[in-house]
C-alpha cells in the first residue's frame, strides 16, 4: 500500500458517507419518520465532517513527520466540539431533530471505516492468493 | 451532582483517549522515521486507531452534555 492508496481509502470512505447521506435525505423526505431521519441526517453530517477533518489531520501529520516539521494536535477538540454542536442543535430543536437519531448518526463514521477496512483487507487477501 | 458526573465522565474518557492516542502517534512516528516508504499503511492504521480510540470520549462528551 502506497501513499496514493491512503488517498484512495480517504476518497472511498467519503464516497460511502455521501451515498449514505443521500439515502438518508430520501428517507427523511419520503417516510413518515421525518424527525428521526432528519436527526440521523444531522448526526451523519457532523460525522462526515469529523471523518474529513481526521483524514486531513492525519495527512498533515504524515507530511510533518516526513519533512521534520512540528505539528500541534490532531484536531481532537474540534471533533468533540462538532459532536456536541450536533447534539446541542437537536436538544434546542426537538420538533425537527430527534436526539437519538443524532447520536446514531454520529456513529456512522466508525461503521463506515470498519466495514471499509474489512472489505479492503479481504480484497487484498484475495488478490494475494491469485 | 450532575455537573460532577459529567466532569468525571469527560475527564476519565479524555484521559484514556489521550493515553491511547499518544501510544498510536508514538508508534506511527517511529514507524515513519524508520521506514518512510511505509507511510501510507502506517497512516491508514493510525487513522483507524485514532477513530476507534476517540469514539468513546466523543460519546462521553455527548452523554455528559445531555446529563447536564
Amino acid at each position: 500500500m502506497s501513499l496514493s492508496d491512503y488517498d484512495a481509502l480517504s476518497a472511498r470512505q467519503k464516497k460511502w458517507m455521501l451515498y449514505y447521506l443521500s439515502l438518508l435525505v430520501v428517507a427523511a423526505i419520503l417516510t413518515r419518520y421525518h424527525t428521526f431521519f432528519t436527526g440521523l441526517t444531522l448526526g451523519t453530517v457532523f460525522s462526515f465532517y469529523n471523518l474529513w477533518l481526521m483524514h486531513r489531520k492525519v495527512q498533515k501529520f504524515g507530511d510533518a513527520i516526513q519533512h521534520g516539521e512540528k505539528m500541534f494536535g490532531l484536531g481532537t477538540f474540534s471533533r468533540f466540539a462538532s459532536a456536541v454542536l450536533g447534539v446541542l442543535i437537536a436538544l434546542e430543536l426537538p420538533a425537527y431533530f430527534d436526539v437519538f437519531g443524532v447520536i446514531f448518526g454520529l456513529l456512522t463514521m466508525y461503521v463506515v471505516m470498519i466495514i471499509d477496512f474489512i472489505v479492503d483487507t479481504r480484497r487484498l487477501n484475495m488478490k494475494e492468493k491469485r | 451532582m450532575e455537573a460532577l458526573a459529567a466532569a468525571l465522565a469527560v475527564g476519565l474518557a479524555a484521559l484514556g483517549a489521550s493515553i491511547g492516542n499518544g501510544l498510536i502517534v508514538r508508534g506511527t512516528v517511529e514507524g515513519i522515521s524508520r521506514q518512510p516508504e511505509l507511510r501510507g499503511p502506517l497512516q491508514t492504521v493510525m487513522l483507524i486507531g485514532i477513530a476507534l480510540v476517540e469514539a468513546i470520549p466523543i460519546f462521553a462528551v455527548v452523554i455528559a452534555f445531555m446529563v447536564m
